[in-house]
């Protein structure tokens, strides 16, 4: 805090006018000091040392105050932080305020609005204005504001240049980078992903001798290599998904694991809308089942090392079988083609490879063919290649330059370095975020000549194996914390926007090398002023684009010529196809929670399942199913995985839709130091790791070690028997509708005709909901199942983080869930997603069982919970269909620390133990939204009120409203004939509905057929098993088929 | 007198099969023993001066037991009900398993003491007192549960309807609340039936007592019964009310109770054969319980004269009979299941018998339905060992039943994604094994201090009682 004041002091005299960025800050004016002392004299003293909770809260608290009694006179508010909208006159305490800032990830940012309530940031959402997000967001965005209050974070500046670990605060480093003067010399810096255009500012200021190496595990630096060689420049390409209609992923998950995954997700489910026309047809091939993967309408399971080839064959194909022109960019191809032609990769595959060929090319223009980071350049050179001849490039998507031109790769950054380091003799280094001592390839040894580099300095959020070779550790400030901007996937210029100071004293990237660089000014002035030079705007808009979260100018550079590309020919003859008995692949993964092992202390994220193989807590080797049974082993047993000399034990899940010989390993797992969530979690797998194969690898070997472990999976908790196998896939598709989308447009109410429906008499007196009548639609065919809605809904409403234990014990929180089911083939199945929360039923078995009337019905037709009236008889849960009740067995709320409460939505109760929860409909929001508008004397506009979990939706699939508004976008959905109620034979009604999945399934594959006689088996297959699924033609005609009587 | 006595108790009574020769109106006691050898048979149970050593080894492991209880409870309430194996979606688990269980364990005492009264079944009168103490106390057995395994025990009050000045009440539509006021009023009646029969009885003791401390106390218990004939004229009516009134509730109870069950939506449980099935599971189990504690308590406390092998003949044919209902009510769930054309349902009886939990249905079937057959034979009816081990497989079985119930249809429900498989933990375990502690320390000091059989009505039944027997008072006599 005394630092923060000298600087804030320093910033507030250099600025003209008097700003603060925060009430943290403003506590450091001279003023506030004075009143301080004057008014809480005891308080005062404290309020200038560390900041602890306890502190911190007191501090906020008098300030508040002060604010409100001391300032009033004053023009207030007078922040460079211009607040997005819900702007109070004079702040009144209670009040959310929402900023926009930016987060960056994998060096690209997203738009995002954040909400600070009292002064502490307690939930992230999209920016509708950003077109990043759209108002959409992740998951990880969603568990971002809970890394603020992670109480493992590194707290002081460690000082081990003197040998021993001491803890210093942040003058002492100021003083030992000025007074030694270390980045002056030969130096460099290893630098997280970052396309920050301050960053690269302030990289020119430190001079031209300065190495600058960007690093992380995972970079998409493939593609840029690959953009390099066929444009000339460093580009990236920007799909654009809405206009598409045909889609080829060739291992690339567009819609999670992509810095573009919001906005992608976004424009897919836009063009699924059925309003327009057919859903774009999704092609995919790849080894480990992605989310984009599941949401494919077809899918082929291969080999990563596999799929090069495959865009080769689909290249032969289009090229040499149907005797589509080359362009003469690619010259000599045809003889290169010539060995594809007939390569082997399996019947089923290259059917598919046929049909995406002839969706090519008869949607020309249309198609987007996407390749992912984890493919070697010469595959991504195929598909620039196959998206120029097919003439997407202009229409379905464009290039845009990479922000930062001049920077080796990520997969030869740490060998540069290192060879830097050996012959150079660099004797200071500059690690910004990351952990590369743990997460380099390990046979690159950049450990051994790190020790080398006399003075390191480390700038990370948790101590890790990195810090432990620096000479001076920095505490990191997050971005909800600190200045700086980054660019967006699609090329937008966003400005990175703090909340509050940062609660450790903590730096920025942007402090950092400013301090490095000698630039004396305050971040934020060098952000502005970054912003200025790259825009020529003025101080209006850049507050204009504090306050939108993104401006028009400055963007990246996008081109969309046709033309003027070379294709290499000699680094397409690399695509060779992989001799078949070279042992199991090994594919390194990203996980899809907690990525490189960055968010690995984040319990939110721990816990949220991963979309596609539901587990938490933990990795595991996933293998396909034929590679279980030849190894012999099964869910849950510990395999020793082998690359070579290296090995790694973890439990093995066995997993539908995973390639046959490749196994998905997820990293981040197995930290150990990093805090009390992550360690001990899983297995590290980068040890696996080496410079040969930083993506995938062959060789790879997997043996029993006899130890089982259990897998904390939300779904699936046990293996499954072939009797509850084969219910379960009876019942799939009377849960979750779909069809082709020739079936639907010649039977668009098909969905009502699945599942036999009682009359619906009712032995209780039906209310009448004459005020507002709350509905929600989830369409399905929206839904890409990325688990968003999951998190923010543990975000908004205070869901506990129980543990792995818990969720072992079939006891976790969360109000709703993302269930993910498989039918068909286990080798390639058909995957489907569905969100499921409180479906409110009108008729509510829950409410009509509880003793003690705890769970009781509002006039608006909410299913409400009054926690303080529950007893926990749990016989809700019992009689509750869809299981989305949720019991508080021990009290999770227990062993909180101070600093984590702060996270807490304050509009929200905290549950104590013996409690049952479930979800409200975010019935606070309703109430806030409520009060609003009644002070304001008006009624409510449908979409004023949004869940969290449509909030975030990237896809917006979910929909809230009041249903008694025709207008209603809620209502209209509920009218439209793919909507359907689950378990309506229960007679529940409920308030939730879901619209059913429209596929658009190619002509001759067989998923096609599968689909039409699925839904020929409606006729008479379900004879002998009753009513279950009923004849689609015989009640076609019946449009009251719900309130007949059968 | 119990100075006179020397054998242990065991030893003073004769086994003799009364079994045959069923032509003749059936002897009931039998040992040709008098209204005198009657009384004395029964009092000296409580006033011998140490127990059989078999009830001090059973005694120490039920307070054993009892005190394990106490432990568990506490870690309980201490914790929370997550130091049970209950999950979503099995909510329920041991708790209710044992209390259903417990609760039917109870029927048979109310069974024998009023509806075989109304219908003038004599053979009542050996086994009644012990059947309405096993009632009681199995009743206390199960009130435990449905208490503990709420969330928040410190305001499970709120289930009772006491008025409040927040004017809040109970939800009355909910069965939970049904179970609090059937139970409520089993355990009233049931305990008012046990001890008004009991209070000629007391007298006897009182009268018979040598020390100041025991007059004192059955004196007070007593209530200053005199034997007078107005006394007997208004017992005798007061009796036949009581029994009157606790008819309705034999059937009512288990009814109520299984309303929890089949009011639900839930397959496996939404089930209109709920109602007679648990009322005829529970007599079976209950029976089977009467005849698991009379065989050695007869033995031990030499009442074989008083509980005679025609009184095991006729529980024994009552538990074949209402295990033929048992088992018809299993082959009907598993018709209609088929029936009714409702796949959920079909596959929910599908999967209790070959499912993740077909062992326990299996186990059930075997000792419900399977193993009571051998009472076909009257060799089997009448043989103390073949009995007593039957009635131990039907007790296994009828807690198999509840488990089956709550957990197997509970653990794969509507939606697929749910499913998961209930373990029960060591808690749940001992927990189990406690209530079975509380139980016997109840049970154990009740044949130990108390008329453990109804002097008073057996002696009703000894030919001498027989207004044709030439003794016209002899009845009257007896009961002084």
């Amino acid at each position: 805090m005394k630092n923060s004041s000298v600087i804030s002091r320093k910033q507030l005299k250099g600025s003209g006018r008097t700003y603060w960025r925060s009430l943290n800050e403003f506590a450091g004016t001279a003023e506030y000091e004075e009143m301080m002392k004057r008014e809480f004299s005891a308080v005062a003293t404290e309020a200038i040392n560390d900041t602890t909770r306890r502190d911190f809260l007191r501090v906020m608290g008098a300030s508040l105050a002060l604010a409100g009694v001391g300032l009033t006179g004053c023009s207030w508010p007078r922040e460079k932080i211009a607040p997005f909208a819900n702007r109070p006159e004079g702040l009144s305490p209670g009040t959310p305020v929402q900023f926009a800032t930016t987060m960056e990830l994998h060096g690209y940012g997203t738009g995002l609005l954040a909400t600070s309530y009292d002064g502490r940031p307690i939930k992230i959402d999209g920016n509708p204005k950003h077109p990043s997000s759209m108002g959409g967001a992740s998951m990880l965005h969603q568990a971002s504001v809970l890394n603020v209050y992670d109480i493992d974070r590194l707290k002081s500046y460690v000082d081990r240049s003197t040998g021993a670990d001491t803890e210093r605060d942040r003058n002492a480093f100021v003083n030992w980078v000025s007074n030694n003067r270390v980045f002056s010399g030969n130096f460099a810096v290893l630098c997280e992903a970052s396309s920050s255009p301050t960053l690269q500012a302030l990289r020119k200021r430190l001079g031209g001798r300065t190495k600058w190496f960007e690093y992380e595990p995972v970079s998409r630096d493939n593609e840029r290599e690959a953009m390099q060689l066929v444009y000339g420049r460093a580009c990236h390409p920007v799909f654009d998904l809405s206009s598409a209609r045909v889609i080829a992923s060739f291992d690339d998950d567009f819609l999670q694991n992509h810095p573009a995954s919001v906005r992608y997700s976004k424009d897919f489910a836009r063009a699924r809308n059925l309003d327009r026309n057919a859903p774009p047809r999704l092609y995919s091939f790849e080894s480990g089942l992605s989310v984009t993967g599941s949401n494919a309408d077809h899918r082929r399971p291969l080999r990563s090392a596999e799929v090069g080839p495959a865009l080769a064959a689909l290249a032969a194909e289009i090229f040499t079988n149907k005797r589509h022109a080359l362009p003469p960019q690619a010259g000599e191809l045809a003889n290169v083609l010539q060995g594809y032609a007939g390569v082997q990769l399996g019947e089923e595959v290259m059917g598919a490879i046929k049909l995406l060929a002839s969706d090519l090319i008869s949607l020309k223009g249309k198609g987007v063919v996407a390749v992912g980071p984890r493919q070697p350049a010469a595959v991504h050179i195929l598909a620039a290649l196959i998206n120029e001849a097919m003439q997407n490039v202009g229409h379905t998507l464009r290039y845009v330059e990479d922000p930062v031109q001049s920077r080796p790769s990520h997969s030869s950054a740490i060998s540069l370095l290192a060879s830097e380091i050996e012959n150079n003799g660099l004797t200071s280094l500059l690690i910004i975020g990351g952990n590369p001592v743990a997460n380099a390839p390990a046979d690159a040894g950049l450990l051994e000549s790190l020790k080398k580099v006399e003075n390191i300095v480390h700038l990370t959020s948790h101590a890790n194996a990195t810090s432990a070779v620096a000479s001076w550790v920095v505490p990191r400030a997050e971005y909800l914390e600190s200045w700086g901007d980054a660019y967006s996937w699609e090329g937008n210029y966003s400005i990175v926007q703090p909340l509050i100071e940062p609660l450790y004293n903590g730096m920025s990237p942007v402090d950092l090398l400013a301090l490095c660089a000698g630039d004396e000014r305050s971040s934020h002035d060098i952000v502005m002023d970054t912003f200025s030079t790259l825009s020529n705007g003025d101080e209006k808009s850049w507050r204009r684009a504090l306050h939108d979260g993104t401006a028009a100018s400055p963007s990246l550079l996008s081109h969309a010529d046709t033309g003027s590309y070379t294709i290499g020919i000699s680094i397409l003859n690399t695509l060779a196809t992989t001799p078949q008995d070279q042992g199991l692949e090994l594919v390194f993964c990203q996980d899809n929670c907690i990525l490189d092992g960055r968010f690995a202390n984040n319990g939110w994220l721990q816990e949220a399942p991963d979309p596609v193989t539901k587990l938490t807590w933990d990795n595991a080797a996933v293998v396909s199913f034929a590679d279980a049974k030849a190894a012999g082993v099964q869910d849950g047993d510990v395999v020793r995985v082998t690359l070579g000399s290296v090995s790694t034990e973890l439990p093995v899940l066995v997993l539908p839709g995973q390639a046959m010989g490749s196994i998905s390993l997820a990293m981040g797992y197995g930290q150990s130091g990093m805090g009390r969530i992550a360690d001990g979690v899983g297995s590290d797998i980068f040890p696996l790791i080496g410079k040969d194969g930083l993506n995938f690898v062959a060789g790879g070997r997997l043996e029993k070690t006899g130890r089982r472990m259990d897998l904390a999976s939300v779904q699936d908790h046990h293996a499954i028997d072939e009797l509850g196998a084969n219910e379960r896939e009876r019942r799939i598709p009377t849960l979750i509708r779909e069809a082709d989308y020739r079936y639907f447009a010649a039977n668009p109410d098909f969905a009502q005709h699945v599942v036999h429906q009682p009359a619906d008499t009712q032995l209780f007196v039906t209310p009448q909901f004459k005020g507002h009548k709350w509905g929600m639609s989830i369409d399905l065919n929206a839904c890409t199942g990325c688990g968003a809605c999951l998190v923010a809904c543990v975000a908004e409403n205070n869901i506990p983080v129980v543990g792995k234990q818990r969720v072992l014990e079939g006891r976790e929180l969360h109000w709703i869930r993302v269930d993910r089911y498989f039918s068909g083939d286990v080798a390639s199945p058909h995957s489907v997603h569905m969100p499921v929360a409180c479906q409110q039923c009108e008729n509510a078995p829950c409410e009509q069982v509880c003793p003690v009337a705890a769970t009781v019905h509002s006039d608006e037709g909410l299913n409400d919970m009054v926690y303080n009236r529950c007893v926990g008889t749990r016989y809700c849960s019992n009689n509750c269909p869809y299981k989305v009740r949720r019991f508080n067995y021990f009290n999770y709320q227990k062993n909180i620390s101070d600093t984590e409460r702060l996270v807490k939505n304050p509009e929200v109760t905290v549950r104590s133990r013996g409690v049952m929860e479930k979800c409200t409909y975010c019935v606070q929001r309703i109430q806030n939204a409520k009060i609003k508008a009644k002070v304001s004397g008006r009624t409510l506009v449908d979409g004023e009120i949004r869940t969290a979990c449509q909030q975030t939706c990237p896809s917006d699939a979910i929909v809230f409203g009041d249903l008694n508004m025709p207008e209603a976008e809620v209502s209209k959905r509920h009218a439209d004939s793919r909507s359907y109620e689950i378990l309506a034979e229960l007679s529940n009604r409920t308030r939730t509905r879901y619209m059913a999945r429209v596929r658009n399934l190619a002509d001759g594959s067989p998923e096609l057929a599968a689909d039409m006689a699925m839904h020929a088996a409606h006729g008479g297959g379900h004879a002998d098993s009753g009513h279950g699924v009923e004849d689609a033609a015989t009640h076609g005609e019946d449009a009251t088929h719900n309130e007949a009587e059968h | 007198m119990a100075k006179t006595i020397t054998k242990p108790l065991s030893q003073l009574s004769t086994e003799l099969d009364n079994t045959r020769d069923q032509i003749k109106q059936p002897t009931l006691v039998t040992g040709g023993k008098t209204f005198a050898n009657v009384t004395e048979i029964v009092a000296r149970v409580a006033e011998y001066p140490t127990a059989p050593r078999a009830w001090y080894i059973a005694f120490g492991g039920a307070v054993m037991l009892f005190g394990l209880l106490f432990a568990m409870l506490a870690y309980l309430i201490s914790t929370g009900v997550g130091v049970w194996g209950v999950n979503t979606p099995v909510a329920w688990g041991f708790a209710i398993v044992n209390f259903v269980f417990w609760i039917g364990i109870g029927h048979a005492g109310t069974l024998i003491s009023a509806i075989l009264y109304l219908f003038r079944q004599k053979w009542r009168t050996g086994i009644n007192r012990f059947a309405e103490a096993m009632t009681i106390f199995a009743v206390f057995a199960a009130g435990i549960f449905p208490l503990v395994h709420v969330g928040r025990i410190w305001v499970v009050y709120w289930i009772f309807p006491i008025p409040n000045q927040q004017q809040l009440w109970p939800q009355f539509r909910s069965p939970l609340l049904w179970d609090v006021f059937a139970i409520t009023t089993y355990l009233l009646t049931s305990l008012l039936f046990w001890y008004m029969g009991m209070v000629p009885d007391l007298a006897t003791f009182r009268d018979r007592a040598k020390t100041r401390l025991r007059k004192v106390m059955y004196g007070l218990f007593a209530l200053g019964w005199r034997g007078s004939n107005r006394q007997w004229i208004h017992y005798e009516k007061a009796y036949l009310l009581l029994a009157a009134l606790a008819t309705p509730l034999v059937l009512s109870v288990h009814s109520v109770v299984s309303f929890d069950f089949a009011t639900s939506q839930l397959p496996g449980w939404h089930t209109t054969i709920f109602p007679p099935y648990f009322v005829a599971g529970a007599i079976f189990g209950g029976f089977a319980m009467v005849v698991f504690l009379a065989v050695p308590a007869r033995q031990l406390f030499g009442l074989r004269n008083l509980i005679t092998l025609q009184h095991f003949e006729h529980m024994n044919k009552i538990i074949l009979a209402t295990g033929m209902i048992v088992g018809y009510a299993y082959a009907m769930e598993f018709f209609i299941a088929w029936y009714s054309g409702n796949p959920l349902e079909t596959f929910t009886f599908f999967n209790r018998a070959t499912g993740p939990y077909a062992w326990a249905y299996w186990i059930m079937v075997t000792c419900n339905v399977i193993i009571p057959q051998v009472f076909w034979f009257k060799k089997a009816r009448t043989n103390l060992w073949i009995m007593w081990i039957v009635s131990i497989f039907v007790n296994i079985g009828m807690w198999f039943e509840r488990f089956v119930i709550v957990v197997s249809s509970l653990s794969r429900d509507f939606l697929p994604s749910s499913w998961d498989y209930y373990v029960p933990t060591w808690v749940d375990l001992c927990t189990l094994a406690g209530s079975f502690g509380l139980f016997f320390f109840f049970f154990l000091l009740f044949c130990r201090y108390l008329p453990i059989v109804a002097i008073a009505e057996v002696k009703a039944i000894l030919p001498e009682a027989h207004p044709g027997h030439g003794g016209g008072n002899a009845a009257a006599e007896a009961k002084a």
